[in-house]
Order: C-alpha cells, then structure tokens, then sequence
C-alpha cells in the first residue's frame, strides 16, 4: 500500500494495544526462557516493554532463530511462545507511532510461527489494528482506490477451441461431470453423496457477497491488503525449483495483477485458511448447506487465489470437497477412486496422494497404463460447485484469474482430519 | 567506545608495546614490522556497547580496562549479546548489554556493559576463550577448562563461586545413573535420540553415590531463581588430560588435548558430539573418535585397494589439530589436513552432499587432496581454508553466509572464485550465527553474510553474499573472532 499509514498526532496517544494475556503471562515465560538460555532474549524483552524498537526487532530476531536451529520437531514451544511475545512487543511499538501496515506484519508473523500461548492476544490484536487501519484508509480513499476501481476479470464466456490448445490431451471428450441446477439437499445425498459420484451444482451461490465483492481489487486491498499470506511460487508443488513465500496481500494483488505473460511463474495463494486468518472475507462466503450431508464435520476451509495458468497437479484427498467458484473459471479433471496404480501414485509417505503422471505432458513410456483410462472433467464457471468425493483424483488448472473457495468436511464416522 | 571508526589514542595505561621499528627497504617495497600496541575493535550489535543501543556499523575500538594493568592478548568472540577477549595479564574481559533492571534472570556471568574482567578463580590464567550461544568456556595456563553460561552446557563437575550455604570449593561428582539431566519440560528429539548419558572416560575425579537427600538439595540449589545460569566450574576430564583449545557451539562443547585427542559434551541430538548415536546430554566430557575407518562415510579414497587402517593412516592423519563448533554441527582438522564433520545436516553443513545428520565424524571427502588449515562454523554453515589461502563454504545460505554471490545452499564444498579474494591468502576464519570474517595474510579483511546488525563492519546494514573489505585505519589486523551478532578484531597498531 501507498505510504498513507500515519496518523494525526492527536491520535497517537490513544493506539495501545491491550494485551491481557501477554500481561498475566510474561514474568513467568520469560523465566522458561532463561531457563532454556535465552539470558539475551529475556534482556531485549525487558527493554522492549519500555518501547525500545530495536531490542523489540532483536528480541524477535533471536527467537526466530531459535525457531530454526535445529529439527522442527526439536523446538520447544516455549521458543514459539518467546517468537509471539517478541511480535506482539514490535506491535505495539508500530502501532503506538501509527504505522498499522507494519503493526500488521509483525502481528502475522505471530500467528504463523508462534505458539498458542499468546494466540489470543494477537487475533483481538489483529481486529483492533485492522479496524484502526480501515478508519483511515477509508476517509482518505473513498473515491478511488489503490487499483482505481479494477476487476479482476472481465466478464467474457469461454472460447472452447482457444481453451483446448493448453488444456491436457483429451479434455473435454470424455465424460462430463454433470451440472445441476437448485440441487436439493435429498437429490445431492441420493444421486451424488450416497455413490460418490461428482456434480457440479448450478445457482447456489447468488446470495454470496464475494460473488460480486471479490472481482474487486480495491475492495480485496482494502479488506486484506496489509495482511501477510504464503504463497507458492513455481508451475506446480512437485516441482523442483517450486517454493513458498510470505508477502503481504497487497504485493501478491499487485503480483497477480502484471501476470499476464505465462512465461512467468505463477505465484498463488493456495490451500491457505484465509478465513480464519481475514474475518472480513469468511462474511462474504457462506458454507454450503451440502456440506452438512452425512452427519459429519467441516474440517477446513480453504482459499485459492491466483492468476490464469495454475496447477493443482493430479492427487486425491480424504475427505468430501465442494470447490466454489467465486472469480473466474477454472478446468478441472477427475479420476475416479477406484484407479491406483493406473496412476501411478508416488511412493514417498508425504507425497503418496500424488500422482506421478504429468497430465499436461503425459510420459506414455512411463506411465502407460494413464495414457487411455476413462476420465470425468468440466469448466467450473462462475457462481458454480463442483463436489469431490473423497480419495477421487483431481488435476485443477485456472482459465483466468481466479478465486475459489474449497470446503472439506469428513463422514460421521471418520476421525477428525488426519 | 563512543564515535565510529578506529582511532588511536595515546596513553591511557600501561602499553607493553616498543617503540615502532622499521626494516630496510627491500626492492620497491617498504617493509614495516610494527612492534605496536595491541588494539581491539568490534561491531555488530552489543546492546550495551553505544549509548543509544543501536548496532555498530562499523568499527570501533574497545579499550582494555585500565585496572587490568596490561595489553589486550587476543580477540575471542562471544556469544548472544555479549563479547569477550583476553588480556596479556591473564584476565578474560567481557561486555555487552546491561544487567540494568537488576534482573536476576538476566545473567550469563553478569557481563557489564563497559569491558571488565571476568570473575574467575583468581590463580586462574586464560589464555584461550571461546563461546556458544549462551555458554563460555576457557582454557587456562595450566591447560586446564573452565566453563560457565547455560546449564545444560556445563557438565557436572567442580564448582568455583558462592553456593547458598557453602563457600568453599564443592567436588560434585555424580556416577552417570544419578545425573539428572539440567533441564526441565524438554522436548527429546524425535527418532533414534536417547536419554543415556555418557559416562566421562577414565574419570578418576570421586564416583561417590550420594544419598536422596542431599540429591535433592544439590538440585534445588541448581535451579535456586537467582542463579539460572551456572558459574564458572573447572571441568573434570581423565587425568593427565592437558587442552590446549576449546570450542563452543550452540548448545555443545569440545575440547582438543595436546595430542590431539577431542573430547565434547553437552547437547548431542543431532550428531554434534560425534558419538555415533543421538545423545540428548552428555553431562560429562568424552572422548571423541575422529580417526577411525568408519570416518570415511560416504565416498572412498579412489583407486587405493589397502586394508582400511593403512587408509586411514595415510589420509585421515594421526590425530587432530583444530576443532571448530557450529550451532549444532561440528567440525575437526587432522594433522593431514583432512576435514571432518559431524553433527546436524540439513542445510548441508556436513558437506557430504547431503542434508543428512552425521552422527560420527565423517571425512569431507570431496576436499581430500587439499590441505585444509582451518574451519569455523555458523549456525547452519561451515567455511574453511586450505594452506594455499584458497576458502571453500558450504551450508545454508540464506543470508549471503557463504560468500558465492547468491543464496543458493551448498551440500558440497565450493570454492569461493570472487575476485577480490584472487590474489589473496586467507589466513584466519571466523564465523557469527549467520557472518563470515576472514584475515587474509596481508592483514586484509572481509566480511560476509548478516548484516542486519552491522556484523559485518561496512557502515550500513545491507547483507552481502560475496566478500566486501573492511579498512581499518592504522592497524594491521592480527586475528578475528566473530560473536553470534558481532565481530572482533585483534589489530596491531602501525603508529
């Protein structure tokens, strides 16, 4: 965002940020810290509760590396809970001198390193900076915004034949999944739920405010643009160069946004719980009724946000999935559950759920048996849902920008998610 | 040590130094030895050291204590937050940031900010120091260690200072099976790690069982609030053991004897004691088997068809010459100048071209060939340097810590090619938490890697992946010794 994060000086006096648990809790953490050796960290944490901006940075600094000095499966949490106090101290510095873009930052890197400790503290954090922020932006930028007023994507319906020259071999010549329209909640259960078969629902999602909030980038600026999110860069996540970053939601917007060649790496915000993370955007969507089916329990709810040209590669997850299409269009091809070694699935534990068949350059040699197997695909469009039953494969490119929104919610009998 | 760079001021104690000499000139050059004044400078961040707090972005000369009554000696480095060095008295001085809210959890020996000796047993020599993260250790005249700092650095052993209810020296010896580990609530490291303790090798120091009573109130007396960190305690290792250096990591310890035999404690999860196995605490110092045919890991000598004694012999050496400790690997010199490393791998620190953990010291195989004459470690990096001066890094490298112009982490030894290290001989290594200082033979000085807090010497905070020059005016940099966020140097003044 612009440098308009400063605010009058009869202001500065009131932005405090209270911090209950941090209070009640600080005397004796800074003890297990001690004890773990961190005599340094315990001497820049008394300083930084005075308002010392940089012992406030190193403290935060040293409990980083903490975080990283071994094995992941050897830090203490304690050093997690030193990492959130560390963010919540270079909060409260930033926020009192009414810089809201940094207090945010600091405030994010809390809740995605630190521990539970102190977690309170940095959401009620998160609301107060976020709302003081959105004060000020809002009396400054009512008329135009950062992106003057650009949609993410126009509204053009989709030339077949231009499609099918980057779409993988074969697509749309098989079986389509079948697209219903005001689906019942007893016709899902009966014809889709019950045999595991997919469909995409037609004219469920009018009533969302993102259907025509989120073609917005102002709009997605305003709401999240200070906020930190991780996004993947690289074609695809089995990729060898593929990475993942953090950047605030504004440098991703403005990312996304200059992507128009695909030469270019895609950088997509990808199975991120951006709801729990932004309270403005989980008002805008609401859980679909479908997802209630069967008794069980929504496991998560995840964002997917990128330019035209991602790939979600070939895979299969555990749980029953609805993919709502909020922004853009989106070509998705389904194997049913039953395949196994026709896909030749990797063998590596953390990796098992993928296949090792690129679909969009399919190695015949070596993977013969994938070449001619019987497939369902469709272009998710707009306003529309696509249910995935669980362990059924699915291989997800993006036509246009895009922004989808994934529920996964388990059986009844399931145990809660793996 | 207020105002930036360096500057020489006269008077102000004692100075063992003679007067300036000059030699002939020779040819086209004029070569001048200096018998010149000892002089230490520093920057990177001491939170103490300048008056504002902030880090020192370039150097600036620390003054020896008048009181001492003698020159500095030697630059050590330090650890997280405060620095030390040595003086020609015998006296290790160290600072860093204030104990000024007269907090008492705040100490690891209670450094001040300004430099003032620390208090050791007074018979007590240094003449080497070295630190970890959070522990000191120094070797003494007498070849003897003292160790203080975090107590799950220092092992069970004889403690100097003031224990509640007891003010003369205590000899506390614990039969392995009694030594609890110091630590409380600790994660152990997933895996193969283990709790067993190592027993010290050929200990003679008393192995008395000591009833439950008394157990518990040494234990209380350990974790007594005002004193979570331990005091300086003289470490028990076989007898006859002389050291003649030592070597802190981030949470382990390693000593090398006049024979060049290694011996390590402290915290050995990743491999970094080099025992063959996950030890999460070696409460007392043991021997380390570094030449050993199992030494070779992965690769084997080409072409050579001997029996693996002979190999070993021929290639790894006889004994070890240096040691050097990381964050949580290690690394050892033979007098063959073979390199070896043990300990934590997953960012390539062990050089075997893996991310691997090493659980023994295991030869750097793609250096055999090449005499390496020194090494020093980071947190997640290792550099070293052949005896023709060439310097080869490897590790992680997410901070420009390697030298090689990108970010790109090394599995493998690389040879650093930047021009501005071509004609030059690096002589001394040292490296910070994510920083690399070299000497090079012509008393030049470069510096890579971190800079957030001004490690790195240049004036600004901007990190460098490739070797920039310091200057330093007026002095001929002698030896360097990096803290975790800062860097000394041991200059001789050429006024």
């Amino acid at each position: 965002m612009s440098g308009t994060t400063t605010v009058s000086s009869g202001d500065l006096n009131n932005l405090r940020l209270p911090t209950p648990t941090l209070d009640a809790e600080s005397q004796s953490l800074l003890q297990s810290i001690s004890a773990q050796g961190g005599y340094a960290y315990a001497r820049m944490a008394a300083l930084a509760v005075s308002g010392d901006k940089s012992a406030a940075e190193a403290a935060r600094d040293m409990a980083w590396e903490q975080l990283h000095s071994g094995p992941w499966h050897s830090v203490l949490p304690v050093w997690r809970d030193a990492y959130s106090m560390a963010c919540l101290h270079v909060a409260k510095i930033h926020f009192a001198a009414g810089e809201f873009g940094e207090a945010l930052g600091a405030l994010d890197m809390g809740l995605i390193m630190g521990g539970m400790l102190l977690r309170k503290d940095l959401h009620d954090s998160v609301l107060l900076v976020s709302s003081e922020a959105r004060k000020k932006t809002k009396s400054l930028e009512e008329a135009s915004g950062d992106f003057k007023g650009e949609k993410l994507v126009p509204e053009v319906p989709v030339d077949v034949n231009e499609v099918l020259k980057i779409l993988p071999c074969r697509s749309l010549s098989c079986r389509r999944v079948e697209k219903r329209s005001d689906l019942s909640l007893e016709g899902f259960l009966r014809d889709y739920f019950q045999s595991g078969t997919p469909v995409v629902i037609t004219n469920c999602m009018a009533h969302w405010p993102a259907r025509t909030k989120w073609n917005h980038l102002d709009y997605l600026n305003t709401v999240a643009g200070y906020r930190t999110v991780p996004v993947e860069v690289g074609k695809n996540y089995l990729c060898s160069d593929w990475k993942q970053e953090l950047v605030t939601f504004s440098q991703f917007l403005e990312r996304i946004r200059t992507n128009k060649s695909s030469s270019m790496e895609p950088t997509y915000l990808a199975q991120h719980s951006l709801f729990d993370q932004i309270n403005e955007l989980k008002d805008d969507i609401c859980i679909p009724d479908y997802c209630f089916v069967g008794g069980g329990e929504i496991q998560s709810l995840n964002a997917w946000f990128g330019p035209a040209g991602t790939v979600t590669p070939l895979h299969h997850d555990p749980h029953h999935n609805i993919l709502a299409q909020v922004v853009g269009k989106k070509y998705i091809r389904l194997y049913p559950s039953s395949l196994q070694d026709e896909l030749y699935p990797y063998s590596e534990t953390m990796l098992c759920n993928s296949s090792q068949v690129d679909l969009d350059n399919i190695d015949k040699t070596e993977f013969p048996k994938a070449t001619e197997l019987e497939f369902m695909d469709c272009i998710l469009e707009e306003g529309e849902m696509l249910y995935i039953p669980p362990k059924w494969w699915h291989y997800v490119r993006s036509l246009t920008m895009s922004f989808s929104v994934s529920f996964w919610w388990s059986n009844e009998t399931d145990s809660s998610s793996s | 040590m207020n105002g930036e760079g360096a500057k020489l001021e006269t008077g102000g104690g004692p100075s063992a130094a003679a007067a300036p000499k000059k030699e002939e000139e020779e040819d086209e050059q004029v070569v001048v030895v200096v018998a010149g004044k000892r002089l230490v400078y520093m920057w990177g961040y001491l939170p103490g050291a300048s008056p504002q707090r902030s880090p020192l972005m370039s150097p600036v000369e620390v003054k020896i204590p008048p009181a001492v009554g003698s020159s500095w000696k030697d630059v050590s480095g330090g650890g997280c937050g405060f620095a030390m060095a040595t003086a020609e008295s015998g006296k290790l001085i160290t600072w860093g940031s204030t104990d000024d809210l007269g907090q008492s959890y705040v100490t690891s020996g209670k450094h001040g900010e300004t430099p003032e000796p620390f208090p050791l047993p007074p018979e007590v020599c240094v003449q080497k120091a070295q630190a970890g993260w959070a522990h000191c250790v120094a070797v003494t005249e007498n070849q003897e260690v003292y160790t203080w700092g975090w107590r799950e650095c220092i092992p069970t052993g004889r403690v100097f200072g003031q224990v509640e209810g007891d003010s003369c020296e205590r000899n506390i010896s614990f039969s392995a099976e009694q030594v609890s580990p110091s630590s409380q609530g600790k994660k152990s490291s997933g895996g193969t790690s283990s709790q067993s303790e190592a027993r010290g090798g050929g200990e003679t120091t008393k192995k008395r069982r000591i009833s439950q009573a008394k157990q518990a109130a040494e234990n209380s007396l350990q974790s007594d609030n005002n004193e979570l960190s331990a005091l300086p305690c003289l470490v028990s290792l076989a007898p006859g053991v002389r050291i003649v250096s030592v070597a802190a990591g981030g949470r382990h310890t390693l000593a090398l004897s006049d024979i060049g035999q290694v011996w390590g404690w402290g915290y050995g999860g990743e491999g970094q004691l080099g025992l063959g196995s996950r030890v999460r605490l070696v409460s007392s110092p043991h021997p380390i088997p570094c030449i050993e045919p199992s030494s070779y890991g992965k690769g084997t000598v080409s072409g050579v068809n001997m029996s693996s004694e002979v190999q070993c012999g021929r290639v790894l050496g006889s004994y070890v010459k240096k040691i050097a400790c990381g964050g949580r690997h290690s690394s050892v010199i033979t007098d063959t100048g073979a390199l070896l490393t043990f300990g934590w791998g997953l960012y390539g620190q062990c050089g075997q071209g893996s991310t691997d953990d090493e659980l023994s010291p295991t030869c750097v195989s793609s250096l055999l060939g090449i005499r390496i004459e020194e090494v020093a470690a980071g947190l997640w990096h290792t550099i070293c340097a052949s005896s023709d001066g060439d310097v080869y890094s490897f590790g992680g490298n997410q901070f420009g810590q390697l030298g090689t112009g990108c970010d790109q982490a090394e599995t493998l030894p690389k040879l650093l090619e930047a021009p501005n290290l071509e004609e030059v001989n690096v002589k001394t290594i040292s490296c910070g938490a994510r920083h690399t200082a070299v000497i090079a033979d012509e008393g030049r000085v470069f510096c890579w890697g971190w800079n957030k807090y001004g490690q790195l010497g240049l004036g600004d905070v901007i990190d460098r992946n490739a070797p920039s020059e310091v200057r330093i005016k007026d002095c001929v940099p002698k030896n360097i010794a990096c803290g975790w966020w800062h860097t000394l140097l041991l200059g001789q003044s050429s006024l």
